[in-house]
């Protein structure tokens, strides 16, 4: 029996509340796939709407790796690897009732098992970007 | 696509676009022969044909569905949608771009063929006659091609569609099954209406409840 692989990510903030400008901190590993196996490793943060009408996404950070362009010191796509991005002033997380913004940090892997075609497995983990309070006198 | 959501203090409705957008269901045979039936019938006898009904009623999935099934088959096809997948996706196709898809590929599916213009669908059919290219179109009113199948939405379709849209999300069955049938009455085979019907409900209910709580 062959299992999916296993995407972890972890934020740097456990209750995973962030306003505009804070600094995102993400970890994230693969596991349960041999390493020559994973074709390439994808890690986004970004936004999309979901709700009763039309979708829509904007993607704030992106970076993608394959084998190749892999350091050489650590050429293994598996392994626990960390970004850091500062969060936009917009748009906020959002639930109305016709209509949601929600942000995530997503993982995007493609795996070639025993020589089938490139398989794609998703991850996502999401978080709320808020306002920044406004200070009062 | 395999995707595991982790949503942060927002709640899922089952209804949502991203659920329910054409060709993201899971095709439920209507009562008519089976998806491999369909795809023998498409390899055998009727290599252009069309895919006629409403809107939600499954013809976008119908066309995945046949398509997983040539691939099985080792059958190299191709699924086109007439304007990207969605109205905003992209410009409509061209004929030069259906004509090379059309000699790419033993099967050409082409979803929506009705967003095309008049022109562009009467030579695309003309063409695939003239070399005896496999096309699989899906639309709303006849195209003057075999008909592959006619599908429409009954009562036991839609509430089999709501039943698994809200087990899928691992909700509560917020919409019951004598409210599916009181909108079956006011929508009929209108299936996306009926859905759209569904999330307002969904979300009107979820709503009240929190708000009692």
């Amino acid at each position: 029996m062959q299992f999916d692989p296993l995407i972890s990510i972890r934020l740097d903030l456990a209750d995973r509340a962030y306003q505009s400008g804070d600094i995102l901190e993400c970890e994230y590993q693969i596991d349960a796939v041999e390493s020559d196996e994973m074709h390439s490793v994808e890690a986004a943060v970004l936004w999309y709407t979901s709700g009763k009408g039309d979708e829509d996404q904007g993607i704030h950070y992106y970076q993608r790796e394959t084998r190749k362009s892999r350091h050489l010191d650590q050429p293994d796509l598996r392994a626990l690897t960390h970004f850091a991005t500062t969060l936009p002033n917009s748009p906020f997380s959002y639930e109305g009732t016709n209509l949601k913004i929600q942000w995530c940090v997503r993982v995007r892997i493609l795996v070639q098992r025993d020589g089938q075609t490139l398989r794609e497995y998703i991850h996502d983990q999401g978080f709320q970007l808020q306002r920044v309070p406004l200070l009062q006198s | 696509m395999d995707r595991n959501q982790a949503i942060v203090g927002v709640s899922v409705n089952p209804f949502e676009t991203r659920w329910t957008k054409p060709g993201q269901m899971t095709f439920l045979p209507n009562g008519f022969t089976s998806v491999s039936e369909l795809a023998a019938q498409i390899i055998k006898d009727t290599p252009r044909c069309e895919i006629l009904g409403e809107h939600g009623v499954g013809k976008s999935s119908l066309l995945r569905a046949l398509q997983s099934q040539l691939e099985q088959q080792s059958i190299s096809n191709h699924l086109a949608y007439a304007c990207g997948e969605f109205p905003h996706d992209g410009p409509p196709l061209k004929f030069a771009e259906v004509k090379l898809l059309l000699q790419e590929s033993d099967v050409l599916f082409v979803d929506g063929f009705e967003k095309l213009s008049w022109w562009t669908r009467r030579r695309i059919i003309r063409y695939a006659e003239k070399h005896a290219h496999s096309l699989i179109i899906t639309c709303h009113q006849t195209q003057r091609l075999p008909s592959l199948v006619q599908l429409a939405a009954t009562e036991t379709l839609v509430l089999k569609l709501v039943h698994s849209l809200q087990q899928a999300q691992q909700v509560e069955q917020v919409v019951s099954a004598s409210d599916v049938r009181e909108l079956y009455q006011r929508f009929g085979n209108n299936v996306r209406e009926l859905l759209f019907a569904c999330y307002d409900l969904y979300e009107q209910r979820t709503r009240q409840k929190t708000s009692s709580l």
